[in-house]
């Protein structure tokens, strides 16, 4: 291989950038002119909370047209929670707004119960991207120089470091402060300002209020000298209020494995109904992401990539953060904090699955189902949750049947009958809304009230990935 | 009327808040400022992304260009900070991304061929800063010289030159240890 001379840079570079321009983005980038040209100057970023991204990746040709027009007229009906003043608020839909310094304290102290989320005020710095070396890819919760920076401080300073026209340098913040992190999916870093390296009043601080958790469920999956950073990492879910400006919950719409952005059938006000059944009137939305399958795994990793029980569902769901106490529907046999998520099916609006409200491991001793009564009578299963892996789904596997006992906190669960199971017991977790039921016998009712397994029912195809499996119909 | 005379009726158009005129630019400018864009960024959909922030950030600012025989420098000033607003945007991936061809090669045992170098471009470009690879852009691709890069990104000539040798020498370094992957 020859050396990388003038000459074949060049031809490199053409090959790289000589491409023809994709069909329909000219016609979508007049039609997004078009829709600038009649805006107020804050249009775009209500458009932007709408979707999160430029109308390019949204649609071609002249459908972007249409689409921002309803888009932007359909805003007015959607439900918004949280602040609508445009004073920094004192709570966020019940959480109290607490500084920098207090944040930090508070989960230093152990006080922040799993990832229950967690309202912060500072000063939002716009830092300038420097150049980084190539670096080891870091797990998802640790900061590297190549992650985008997204520095809350406690005291109001501007970081960034201009000797005439120049940026030379980011300096640290002089006192408390946090570089979130921004879980994928997430475009909150999109609706902060930018710096312009030519306008050095660019990166004057931006008074701040954002919501997110500390202890992510994603730190399991750090090495043992990675973990505390990964555990006290403060993820960013929604930014809540900016320079006097309110934002409602932040929407964002995913794209497929070709770079599509999704088109799901649900907005947000429909997404809000699909839930209101599952909320207490103390709950308020945070946020919601359109996700594909795979996005959703990054969310929540150790749900069961591999298909199984998730398989045959479309590929549309909407990932949603909720703040507030844990849901009336499915009524959850975790006691846990004060916050939680939601997987809703796009296509079917039925709710998928649900967790959070303090989870941080399985060895937190938080972690505990405990038998609750449900009003009809029935008993709460324990549902899935972040820590559930794996699926129980048809294919190879164990055989086992179902087992249990009103007294017992898991309620129901499956013994294995094959002669080689080390273990004769297995806890599993189920679908949304499934419960139990004894008369006299243990049956398993769904969340449309049909029974579909009883006690000694035989369960084939168990698969085999993970500690708490996810029961899926069909069973057998 | 010669075609810079052309552009230059449609900019002072522009400037007068003439949209059409504004969209005849868009039309005739598309293609440099995508090619300019995913020269940058090395990615379709946020190059696309880029051009869409580029010209609604452009058609905004328009009114404020005060030569107008300056658009084209102008607009790859706009295009170069558009870039980078979509950098900052995006969750940056250190992934690695592999051709079908590599895939199976992987998958049977034997040695893929190696990737072409538009390809080893464009990995390699993913370790240098954003200032690196706007320099490089606007000289490589859109053919522009020291003084020319100075005045589209607003920085003194002096550092221009310096910040595009040592772009050079990290381009260098980042192809060499692409080619060794």
């Amino acid at each position: 291989m020859t050396g990388w001379t003038d000459e074949r840079l060049d031809a490199a570079y053409r090959a790289m950038a000589d491409r023809p321009v994709p069909n329909g983005l000219a016609a979508a980038t007049v039609a997004a002119v078009r829709g600038a040209a009649g805006e107020r100057p804050n249009r775009r970023a209500v458009l932007a909370s709408a979707f999160g991204r430029p109308a390019a990746r949204l649609l071609g040709g002249m459908v972007a047209l249409a689409v921002v027009v309803v888009v932007a007229a359909g805003l007015k009906f959607y439900p918004v929670t949280g602040p609508s003043s445009q004073a920094m608020p004192a709570t966020v839909d019940g959480l109290p707004v607490q500084s920098v310094g207090q944040a930090l304290a508070a989960e230093k102290s152990g006080a922040i119960v799993g990832d229950s989320l967690v309202a912060i005020k500072g000063w939002y710095n716009p830092m300038f991207p420097m150049g980084c070396p190539a670096e080891t890819p870091a797990p998802a919760l640790l900061e590297t120089c190549a992650s985008p920076k997204l520095v809350i401080s406690e005291n109001k300073e501007q970081l960034v470091v201009f000797q005439g026209s120049e940026v030379t340098e980011n300096q640290t913040p002089s006192g408390p402060y946090i570089d979130a992190v921004e879980p994928d999916g997430s475009y909150v870093g999109s609706l902060l300002p930018s710096g312009d390296s030519m306008s050095p009043d660019t990166y004057r601080p931006l008074s701040v209020v954002i919501v997110g958790h500390f202890h992510d469920v994603r730190a399991v999956d750090c090495s043992a000298d990675q973990k505390a950073a990964c555990d006290s990492a403060f993820v960013v879910d929604q930014l809540v209020w900016l320079d006097g400006k309110a934002f409602g919950p932040n929407v964002w719409i995913g794209t497929d494995s070709s770079g599509q952005t999704l088109r799901p059938r649900l907005d947000r006000s429909g997404v809000v109904a699909a839930l209101a059944s599952a909320l207490d009137p103390r709950d308020g939305v945070v946020s919601m992401d359109a996700v594909g399958l795979v996005d959703l795994f990054s969310f929540q990793p150790g749900r069961g990539v591999s298909g199984g029980a998730w398989a045959g569902h479309p590929s549309i769901q909407w990932y949603v953060r909720v703040a507030g106490p844990q849901p009336r529907w499915p009524e959850m046999a975790f006691q846990g904090g004060s916050s939680g998520w939601f997987v809703i099916d796009d296509e079917s609006g039925h709710l998928r699955a649900v967790g959070g409200w303090g989870f941080v491991s399985a060895t937190d001793p938080s972690y505990v189902p405990a038998v609750r009564t449900l009003p009809s009578g029935d008993l709460a299963l324990p549902t899935i949750n972040q820590l559930a892996e794996g699926t129980a789904c048809a294919g190879v596997g164990a055989e086992a049947v179902l087992r249990g006992s009103p007294t017992d906190p898991r309620i129901a669960w499956l013994e294995d009958t094959t002669s080689l199971a080390t273990s004769q017991r297995r806890d599993v977790v189920w679908p949304a809304g499934y419960r139990a039921r004894f008369s006299p016998g243990l049956e398993i009712v769904d969340e449309n009230g049909n029974v579909v397994l009883r006690d000694g029912s035989k369960i084939t195809g168990l698969c085999t990935g993970g500690d708490v499996p996810l029961m899926e119909p069909p069973f057998e | 009327m010669t075609e810079a005379g052309d552009q230059r009726s449609l900019v002072e158009l522009a400037r007068a808040g003439d949209v059409a005129a504004f969209e005849s630019l868009v039309r005739a400018r598309m293609n440099a400022v995508y090619r300019l864009d995913l020269a940058i960024l090395g990615d379709d959909a946020d190059a696309a992304d880029a051009v869409q922030e580029t010209f609604i950030a452009a058609w905004r600012k328009v009114a404020s260009l005060r030569d107008p025989d300056r658009f084209e420098a102008w607009l790859q000033r706009v295009s170069v900070n558009a870039c980078r607003m979509i950098r900052r945007s995006r969750r940056r991936r250190l992934v690695r991304e592999m051709s079908m061809a590599e895939l199976e090669a992987a998958a049977s045992g034997r040695e893929a061929p190696g990737p072409a170098d538009g390809e080893i471009l464009r990995a390699a470009l993913r370790r240098l800063s954003d200032d690196h690879r706007a320099v490089l852009a606007l000289h490589h691709v859109d053919g522009l010289q020291v003084k020319e890069i100075a005045s589209v990104i607003g920085i003194p000539e002096g550092t221009a030159k310096s910040r595009l040798f040592k772009a050079r020498g990290a381009l260098q370094k980042a192809l060499r240890e692409e080619e060794h992957r």
